[in-house]
């Protein structure tokens, strides 16, 4: 799959939809729920299932990124499904914190 | 910032310089009765500039050297502030109060509301900032929390901000009720977080705010008030997480639905957006005045571009309640609309 900045990506197991913020470094493979995500211009199959290791759920308006690949994305719709990269699970980053400005 | 108290004696030379300052023009509240043949006076920077019709024809003339135009036609249109015949002197009174307890405050009020509009949007953000951070070290604001001293509340650490994708729009939801969505860093973070994700989305969605508990929200976290102790680095934090500036680069894709009360931040963010509804009971204020600071979520920029500058320095100095026809009616506000 060729994840370039900007392009759309469905969950082909859940509802979860994703936007490329920043590419990867090298070419891989990213999972939603387990299995490879699609083109937000495909439709799903019927019937497939989050995977029970990858089913801790996307968040909209989360930021995903994979320090080691540089790959980072944003979500765009929540999902039942986690996101991971070539089967290695990758969490939502922080926005940084910034004290109190009163 | 934790100023000291002042000693008695050192409270007593500043009352001497403020009264030497109301003397010579340079601060206090300025009243010009806009009778016929009325001359407005020559007085400093530093005086709130009040004009007052009472009766008769609205007076023609220079009436942009006033800082606040109070009528006793209820029905007085923009700059006027219309309060019934019987509702001048109460509304004098108020400001005199008001301006006697926060003299530096409502001047610094009265001076950014006379130049926000001349700025584009964002340097009028930067210029509340600036004058902000200048009264969170001033000796007003001081005193104001020292007599009321913050509490420590215990943060349960759920996000602050709930943002949810129906069909057709984006809905972010102020999620902080038990403290009536009191605005602190955490919800400022979370929320600007929410606006970012807005304008970063594909599809450029309307957005929706809302805020959920029985208030919109009661404005800034005062228990955060006097957090930072240093003006500087608060002023840069305040300018780069500024939820009115992304809520106005929003443009019309913005809806604000505001019920129960808009105190403060409540107001000053919704007022960013292209539209606002209010409940019906909604009351709007800005209390900041009172604290020796002034609005600092950018409502000395999104205010006076709804209601012009004299009904946002009314607003701001008065700390007067605003109900939610006359909000309507200023333009504060687009209509009255269900809650959320």
């Amino acid at each position: 799959m060729e994840l370039k900045p900007g392009s759309r990506w469905r969950s082909a197991v859940c509802d979860a939809e994703l936007v490329v913020v920043k590419p990867a470094k090298i070419p891989v493979t990213l999972e939603c729920g387990g299995a490879p995500v699609i083109p937000h211009a495909e439709a799903r199959a019927e019937g497939a299932a989050v995977a029970a290791d990858h089913a801790a759920g996307s968040l909209a308006g989360k930021r995903y990124a994979d320090p080691e690949t540089g790959l980072e994305v944003l979500c765009t719709k929540a999902g039942a499904g986690s996101l991971s990269i070539d089967g290695r699970p990758i969490g939502a980053t922080e926005a940084k914190k910034l004290p109190a400005s009163d | 910032m934790t100023a000291a108290r002042p000693a008695n004696g050192t409270a007593a030379a500043a009352a001497g310089v403020l009264a030497d300052l109301v003397d010579l023009g340079g601060a206090g509240l300025v009243v010009t009765e806009l009778a016929p043949g009325w001359t407005a006076p020559a007085v400093g920077p530093g005086a709130v500039r009040v004009g007052v019709h009472r009766s008769r024809a609205r007076p023609a003339g220079d009436l942009e050297r006033f800082d606040i135009l109070l009528s006793a036609d209820a029905q007085a249109p923009r700059p006027w502030v219309g309060v019934g015949a019987e509702g001048v002197d109460a509304a004098l009174a108020r400001l005199a109060a008001a301006v006697d307890a926060q003299p530096a405050a409502a001047a610094v009020a009265a001076q950014v509301l006379r130049m926000s509009l001349t700025l584009p949007f964002d340097q009028a953000l930067v210029l509340e900032s600036l004058a902000y951070s200048m009264l969170l070290a001033s000796e007003g604001f001081a005193g104001w929390r020292a007599a009321n001293p913050a509490r420590l509340r215990a943060d349960d650490g759920r996000p602050r901000v709930q943002v949810a994708e129906t069909e057709s729009r984006l809905v972010i939801r102020l999620d902080r009720a038990e403290a009536r969505n009191a605005f602190d860093a955490r919800m400022r973070d979370a929320l600007v977080e929410a606006f970012e994700f807005a304008l970063a989305h594909p599809d450029a969605p309307p957005v929706e705010l809302s805020g959920l508990g029985p208030v919109f929200s009661a404005g800034g976290d005062l228990d955060e008030f006097g957090r930072a102790d240093d003006a500087g680095l608060a002023h840069l934090i305040r300018t780069l997480r500024a939820p009115a500036r992304l809520a106005r680069a929003l443009g019309p894709r913005l809806a604000v639905r505001v019920h129960g009360a808009g105190i403060g931040a409540g107001i000053e963010v919704p007022a960013a957006a292209a539209r606002v509804t209010l409940a019906p009971g909604t009351v709007l204020r800005l209390p900041e005045v009172a604290m020796g600071l002034i609005p600092g979520a950018g409502g000395t920029a999104t205010i006076p571009r709804r209601i012009g500058r004299r009904r946002a320095a009314w607003m701001a100095i008065s700390g007067a309640e605003v109900d939610a026809a006359t909000a309507v009616s200023w333009g504060l506000a687009d209509a009255l609309g269900p809650g959320p």
